[in-house]
């Protein structure tokens, strides 16, 4: 249903800023290049996590300001005991943001977990750290946070993935190693002559080490569900296929055994919505029937409630999600084949308009639900502008 | 995107009829206009599909043809694949150059496609029943660790249960 444009002749002006914004890119990605990556080469850090031997003005403030807060999420499973910090998920909502400094500071590490190098577990060239002192590494976390996590993002308040992981992963070798693939094969996207060899190395790494991980019944299920995740966008962004490694699965089965869902908060909801945004992408593209059934997301569909006066659009984007998922799987699940009889057929004639109406009124519910900063500001036909398109610019 | 799509799946009314033309055509213009004057980089994924869905309902070259830079304005500025994307499109609109659409179609697929059996052993080759539309997604039948056959086949332990049997029954029982 198109709602009526607007008039906004007199009052909106409009510039092009496509090629502003591209250039802007160009000139970012050579803000990256200019750094040697020849001499980058991977060293191990100089100083053991928390053991320098020179105590700065620079140093201090970082052992002190970063209180960084446990990895939040919630869950069935993480309800009773098994994250990293015991008892403290519930306290805390889905607040914290990096460089806090939180007056209820908790000295532990995020990871207590017998994950450690005591279960002989694979030790990467990149152990824990306080923070990134090589400059490769420097790098490819940037590229991550500004241009992958920027999209992982795109439906989280929170901005888990850009903002919080990235400090968590200082101290989760895995992690950090998956982030780093993720900034390298983005690079070799923006850069087709950009060596893949250094994302090629970190997925490898990544992926050795939470395979190590998952043989271990008391490892952490936040950093391998998270881990993997992370590792299944990389796979995403790769051209080709992956035969061997598939996070892909793997990802949506870790995030099932967390017992992430709908009713998730913090890093698991930020794995969830990811993880099922993408199967829903990619059903739409191929007309498959999605595994998880919106159905059985746990989210509440009830378009009555309190968000309504928040004005809460993360809400109404889950919302959408979950109608986009319905949808796509009643087009894959269009009839091929003739019923039996003319009975059955016309049976199933019937409960498949009825099913159509349900999602049309869901459709023209949702668009009258939502808040009106969802909506569009400006409607120019296409013309009206000085925009060359022949559609509507619709802002 | 959910309107354009609804309007090609009507089971009663073609899209033909004129109710279901327009909301499917009124629609995938709406989504041309988001897309083409959108300078969000962080909403490529959902742009780039909801854009090809409402491409392929697009009549006029000219249309096409500025659908198609779009999706390389996309591609230069957040570093998405999208050139199978123009192929596709291509052999939808009846583009004559193009090659068959089976062929476009499976070959991007085969392209995507990782082991079917999401283990890791040798892999076979993805089997072409596997391609077809209207399955159940292949990539995710079988990733639950509480299936016989799961990801990280050769590797996964699952993890320690003394306490959390229960909260694992009530993890799986409301999915």
């Amino acid at each position: 249903m198109a709602p009526a444009p607007h008039d906004c002749t007199n009052t909106y002006t409009y510039r092009d800023e496509s090629r502003e914004i591209a250039s802007e890119y160009k000139g970012g990605l050579s803000r990256y290049a200019h750094l040697d990556t020849e001499a980058a080469m991977i060293t191990p850090p100089r100083d053991v996590a928390l053991d320098f031997p020179i105590r700065s003005t620079v140093i201090e403030p970082m052992r002190n300001a970063i209180a960084l807060a446990p990895i939040q999420t919630s869950g069935p499973y993480v309800d009773n005991g098994m994250e990293s910090q015991p008892g403290s998920a519930q306290a805390r909502g889905r607040k914290h943001s990096y460089g806090a400094t939180d007056s209820s500071y908790r000295a532990q590490q995020p990871s207590t977990t017998s994950y450690s190098n005591t279960d002989g577990v694979l030790k990467s060239p990149n152990e824990t750290r306080d923070y990134l002192r090589n400059q490769e590494e420097v790098l490819f976390m940037q590229v991550f946070v500004e241009e992958v996590g920027l999209w992982m993002d795109s439906m989280d308040d929170s901005k888990t993935f850009s903002r919080i992981l990235p400090f968590h992963a200082l101290k989760e070798a895995m992690l950090l190693d998956a982030f780093f693939a993720c900034g390298a094969r983005q690079l070799t996207l923006a850069n087709p002559s950009y060596n893949e060899d250094k994302a090629l190395y970190y997925y490898d790494t990544a992926t050795t080490q939470l395979l190590k991980a998952l043989q271990n019944p008391n490892r952490d299920p936040v950093i391998c569900a998270t881990t993997a995740v992370v590792l299944n966008v990389y796979e995403i962004m790769s051209e080709t296929a992956m035969q061997r490694m598939n996070h892909i699965a793997g990802a949506r089965a870790l995030i099932k055994e967390c017992g992430w869902s709908a009713r998730s908060t913090g890093v698991g909801a930020a794995c969830f919505w990811l993880n099922v945004g993408m199967e829903i992408l990619s059903c739409l593209h191929f007309n498959w029937q999605v595994a998880w059934d919106p159905d059985l997301w746990g989210l509440d569909m009830n378009f009555g409630g309190r968000e309504l006066e928040n004005g809460q659009e993360t809400v109404w984007v889950h919302r959408m999600l979950y109608i986009v998922g319905k949808i796509c799987n009643f087009r894959a699940s269009v009839p091929r084949f003739q019923e039996a009889t003319h009975h059955q057929e016309q049976t199933r004639l019937q409960n498949r308009v009825a099913e159509w109406s349900r999602l049309k009124r869901l459709c023209d519910d949702w668009n009258h639900s939502i808040p009106r900063t969802m909506h569009p500001m400006a409607y120019l036909y296409p013309g009206q502008g000085p925009s060359k398109s022949c559609f509507p610019e619709v802002w | 995107m959910a309107m354009t799509l609804l309007a090609q799946i009507n089971p009663i009314a073609s899209q033909e009829s004129a109710e279901m033309h327009s909301m499917m055509h009124n629609n995938a213009r709406y989504i041309c206009g988001i897309v083409a004057h959108s300078k969000d980089r962080g909403v490529a994924s959902v742009a780039i599909r909801s854009l090809a869905i409402a491409a392929e309902t697009l009549g006029t070259r000219r249309e096409q043809e500025e659908v198609l830079e779009i999706f390389e304005r996309v591609r230069r500025e957040t570093g998405w694949n999208v050139k199978f994307l123009g192929t596709e499109l291509k052999v939808k609109w009846g583009w004559a150059e193009e090659m068959p659409q089976s062929m476009a179609h499976t070959s991007v697929l085969a392209n995507f496609l990782p082991s079917p059996q999401s283990s890791l052993g040798p892999s076979p080759t993805p089997a072409r029943p596997m391609l077809r539309p209207g399955i159940l997604n292949p990539l995710l039948a079988s990733a639950d660790f509480s299936l016989a056959v799961h990801p990280y086949q050769s590797h996964y332990q699952p993890p320690n249960t003394n306490t959390n049997t229960q909260a694992q029954k009530n993890a799986y029982s409301f999915m």
